[in-house]
């Protein structure tokens, strides 16, 4: 017993090293674990209300670039609203588009430089905001909600190792997997494009619509290389539109059949 | 509560208020982030019982993972520094018979402090990008952003230490 005690008393600061390790990679394992990831959340309102103080600072500096994004943003609904005008004879049968409700939100932080990067807005279950809804903003897909406190919502990034969101070429309707490799924050991949599809450098990537969290078409990137073999794509890589670096205003995307869809899909696999 | 307790009080405060106020948010290009705040366990005085050192880091490397929201890496990196702090320092000096009442970063010859400031900075770093990935097949990213993050962090603890510390 003496000895034990000896023992422990020799290497006292290495065995405290030891539990504070370990006590830190139990919260860094957590971390890692995309279920247990909630904690990274704004439910906690110390950082929150930090992160928004900080984001309404930065605001004051960003608002000439801000300023441009609606000008451009303006004339491009104008130019769509003239075309559309001049298409007043045709009849719209888009009947997707009608089912999607925005809510317009901010983004107050931003994370791109880790593997596994978040959003947080200053919209939460107060607006109307669920887990699994889609971020967008003008140039593109941003993420998902991943989980909602009253006024916050923090949001899994497109640049999040575990995302997984359905695409398509907007050339061809081939269907792919969005993910992200974890290496350049401006660059995602897309994984499972069939071999007979005819993919090019420069083909713009959208949403496939096939999940109820975004429509279809929305803009995602443009593809910047690729690299096949056997006839079969190994790699392509994609130059998202937007610069996610630079992040401010965003869309919420509301699916307004979402829980009609998800009940059928549940009644599907209950029988 | 002594004087030096107060300072380190004080200390801790200043660098995790810097750090997630303002450094958490400077970005300089894709691969390079600035931690400052390593700079609490440098100037930590030095005693032969480090339990103080241990817990205290520990604390505030958890503190910015919760302001950060990045689980429990800073607090890992930052104990790891803490505990590998004086055998760095003794290699660095190349000796055991270190004054530990008396000793001052600004007291031991200029290049063997940057030499002790940059080896601690790269530890940091690379404990912090290893568990930040936690992957070996991010290797080549945990490597680059380590040292890109190292310089610029030494860089900025040199002008943060030798601004703010008087020399002795």
């Amino acid at each position: 017993m003496h000895q034990i005690i000896s023992l422990l008393q020799k290497y006292r600061f290495f065995l405290l090293f030891l539990l504070l390790e370990s006590i830190g990679l139990i919260l860094t394992l957590n971390y890692h674990s995309y279920q247990k990831t909630k904690y990274i959340n704004a439910s906690n309102a110390f950082n929150a209300s930090i992160n928004k103080r900080i984001f309404n600072f930065n605001n004051y500096f960003k608002l000439e670039k801000n300023n441009q994004i609606l000008v451009e943003d303006n004339f491009r609904l104008m130019q769509e609203l003239l075309n559309l005008k001049n298409q007043k004879d045709t009849i719209i049968q888009d009947t997707v588009h009608r089912n999607f409700k925005l809510i317009q939100t901010e983004i107050i932080l931003n994370q791109y430089k880790n593997l596994d990067n978040f959003l947080i807005i200053n919209s939460g279950s107060k607006q109307g905001i669920q887990v699994d809804m889609g971020l967008i903003n003008d140039k593109g897909v941003l993420g998902i909600v991943n989980n909602v406190s009253n006024n916050y919502a923090s949001i899994l990034s497109i640049l999040n190792s575990n995302i997984k969101i359905n695409a398509r070429l907007k050339n061809s309707n081939y269907f792919g997997t969005i993910s992200w490799d974890g290496k350049s924050y401006n660059r995602v991949q897309i994984e499972d494009i069939p071999r007979q599809a005819t993919v090019e450098i420069g083909d713009t990537i959208v949403t496939g619509g096939r999940s109820i969290i975004f429509p279809d078409g929305i803009p995602i990137g443009k593809i910047s290389s690729l690299e096949s073999r056997d006839k079969t794509y190994k790699s392509i890589e994609i130059e998202l539109f937007n610069d996610m670096a630079s992040l401010s205003n965003a869309y919420i995307i509301i699916n307004n059949d979402a829980s009609e869809i998800l009940n059928l899909e549940n009644q599907a696999r209950e029988q | 509560m002594n004087n030096r307790t107060i300072n380190i009080l004080i200390q801790g405060i200043f660098l995790y208020f810097l750090q997630i106020l303002v450094f958490n948010h400077i970005e300089i290009g894709p691969y390079v982030k600035l931690y400052p705040y390593i700079a609490f366990v440098l100037l930590y005085p030095l005693t032969e019982n480090r339990f103080g050192l241990f817990i205290s880091s520990f604390i505030f490397g958890l503190l910015i993972d919760i302001s950060a929201g990045t689980g429990g890496i800073n607090a890992m990196a930052l104990t790891l520094c803490a505990y590998l702090r004086l055998p760095i320092l003794k290699f660095v000096l190349g000796n055991n018979d270190i004054d530990y009442n008396n000793f001052h970063l600004r007291q031991i010859p200029i290049d063997k402090g940057l030499s002790f400031i940059f080896l601690m900075t790269l530890i940091f770093c690379l404990m912090l990008y290893s568990m930040s990935y936690f992957s070996t097949e991010y290797i080549g990213s945990i490597i680059l952003k380590s040292f890109l993050s190292t310089f610029a962090t030494f860089f900025i603890l040199i002008l943060g230490i030798f601004t703010f510390t008087k020399p002795r």
